[in-house]
């Protein structure tokens, strides 16, 4: 099976990093990690990610303003997108780690990793 | 009423004609008999004593005097505590004061006590009482130490006349009224300053906490990354539980380890602004300060795409301030900022740099130096934002409390009356103006450098 590949858009590079560990010791994924959201573009380009892991609170550009490009661009506007961000807990999640928050489907940065792969299996293949 | 003038005429051509002593006191017919007046006459001297009896007695005054005597300090000591009113267990805001009697006559050399100590000891025991020191020496000095530390006055044993003992009794009453209400005044005052300084303190504790609700947001979203870190860190490590000796162990230990000390440091943080005390001096780097400051204000710059540009002098000194209120200071200041430049993104600007007071310019605020003085190293520290600036009109009333430029419902008017409160409290300086070469608002705050 073909590794999936995953591009982390987030400025905490702390996160972005331990996430890159974390799914690519599943042997599922590629990752990707871009903590400069200016640069995210250019990136994904490069990258060719099969989804993107996009924060919302970002100096510079922040997760909207990077939807808005992506949904732009001829060749990324069909990447899915799976919002992660810390400014929803983990509480306010439902049972599938996703958290309804005006219209906006996102994944708390503190749910469960084994969650997130969930939801990122899911997402790819067309499920959320 | 004519028979009465014409009797007060008599006796004004009698006090002209030089004599001194009032043939009658004057018929004032509305007063009432006086109340006697209750002396304490402390005098070990039986002869002394009663001369002093003598001579109250033969005062021409209706007048009447309650006598009473000890011979020695302790017995008066013992007379004053029978009459005392006051349990000694009273509350210090109690402004009755306690008199036992309404004078106190005090010969300085008792058998069981001598001179000043004389004084002091019963002075020490009713302060509120007029004491009189009568003395068999006419040392002018004593006279007049006696009187700085308090005594009413002080007569020479052999220079009593009556009418002047009379006097000098009504006298020293009436001035020690005067004073202790003046005390019972100034202890009313005391009370007052000490109730707004608390209520001070309150306001600023409520604006704290107002703002850390606003806060809180925030904070939730910077703690809840490096946790974001740590679950991620966990579970790389279950995955891969039996290659123990992964070269990326020890790097996914030391991430782990500092997403514990961001969390930390950043509740640490909100901890430290939380809490409620007095102000506790330190001395405090106030590149640091701004950090702190800066990292609990860090989503609203991030949500609002402000820009942050730190120019931190290196090696800057100290400066005394207690850190929590200071903080609250730069996140107010820093929160203003940012909301000034809601709308357009920005640029907030922050300087910090020392000097010598001489060498800052007249026009950048020293005039209004209450405390800072020349020749003082002071740390200013410069806030500047892009925002549109003060409206020029209001630039004068930014300080005064529930004064808001903020649309209704935004801002509770208090945050920077609070600032200035706090800034005042630590005798630093602040000065808020327009920037000149472009739209914005400066802040610049001064504070007296720890040098040594």
């Amino acid at each position: 099976m073909n590794k999936k590949r995953i591009l982390v858009i987030d400025d905490d590079l702390q996160f972005g990093r331990l996430t890159q560990l974390t799914l690519q010791a599943t042997a599922n994924f590629e990752v990707s990690v871009q903590s400069d959201s200016r640069k995210a573009i250019e990136t994904a380009r490069e990258f060719k990610p099969d989804l993107i892991l996009l924060d919302i609170l970002m100096p510079g550009l922040d997760g909207g303003d990077i939807e808005r490009l992506l949904e732009g661009d001829p060749k990324l506007c069909e990447v899915p997108i799976l919002v992660v961000s810390a400014i929803v807990s983990e509480n306010d999640a439902g049972p599938d780690g996703l958290v309804q928050s005006g219209g906006n489907v996102m994944v708390p940065k503190t749910i469960d990793p084994s969650m997130l792969i969930q939801c990122i299996e899911d997402r790819l293949c067309g499920k959320i | 009423m004519k028979s009465r003038l014409q009797e007060i005429r008599k006796q004004l051509k009698l006090m002209k004609s030089g004599s001194q002593k009032l043939e009658k006191p004057l018929p004032l017919k509305s007063s009432p008999q006086p109340e006697a007046i209750s002396i304490l006459c402390i005098e070990d001297n039986d002869g002394d004593f009663l001369i002093m009896e003598g001579q109250l007695e033969s005062t021409n005054s209706r007048q009447k005097f309650n006598l009473c005597r000890a011979r020695t300090a302790k017995e008066a000591l013992t007379l004053i505590s029978e009459r005392s009113t006051k349990s000694s267990n009273g509350s210090e805001r109690d402004l009755t004061f306690d008199l036992p009697f309404d004078l106190i006559f005090l010969d300085l050399s008792l058998p069981d006590s001598v001179g000043v100590d004389t004084y002091e000891l019963i002075a020490n025991e009713v302060p509120h009482v007029p004491i009189i020191v009568l003395s068999g020496s006419t040392d002018r000095d004593l006279a007049l130490e006696m009187v700085q530390r308090g005594a009413q006055d002080y007569l020479p044993k052999d220079h009593i006349f009556p009418e002047m003992l009379l006097r000098s009794v009504l006298y020293s009453i009436e001035r020690q009224k005067d004073l202790n209400s003046l005390e019972k005044l100034n202890l009313k005052l005391e009370a007052t300053t000490e109730k707004l300084k608390s209520a001070q303190m309150q306001l600023i504790q409520a604006e704290k906490l107002d703002s850390l609700g606003r806060l809180a947001a925030g904070v939730a979203h910077e703690v809840r990354n490096p946790l974001g870190a740590l679950r991620m860190g966990i579970s790389y490590l279950k995955q891969r539980e039996a290659n123990v000796d992964d070269p990326s162990f020890q790097f996914v230990f030391k991430e782990m380890d500092t997403a514990i000390v961001r969390a930390d440091s950043i509740i640490q943080g909100m901890l430290d602004y939380s809490r409620d005390d007095s102000v506790s001096l330190k001395a405090v780097n106030p590149n640091q300060l701004i950090e702190t400051a800066l990292s609990l204000v860090q989503y609203e710059i991030t949500t609002h795409k402000v820009e942050v540009k730190k120019s931190l002098l290196p090696k800057l000194p100290n400066i005394l301030v207690d850190a929590s209120k200071m903080e609250h200071v730069f996140i107010n200041l820093f929160s203003n900022a940012i909301q000034a430049m809601a709308d357009e993104g920005g640029k907030l600007e922050i300087t910090t740099q020392c000097g010598i007071v001489d060498e800052i310019k007249r026009d950048e605020g020293v005039r209004d130096f209450v405390r800072i003085r020349k020749q003082d190293e002071v740390v200013l520290i410069e806030i500047r934002d892009h925002g549109p600036g003060i409206p020029v009109d209001k630039v004068d009333r930014i300080f005064e409390p529930f004064f808001t430029t903020k649309p209704t419902g935004e801002g509770t008017g208090l945050g920077l009356s609070i600032v200035k409160r706090i800034v005042d409290l630590h005798r630093g300086h602040i000065r808020i103006r327009n920037c000149e070469d472009s739209p914005g608002a400066c802040v610049s705050l001064y504070f007296k450098a720890i040098t040594s």
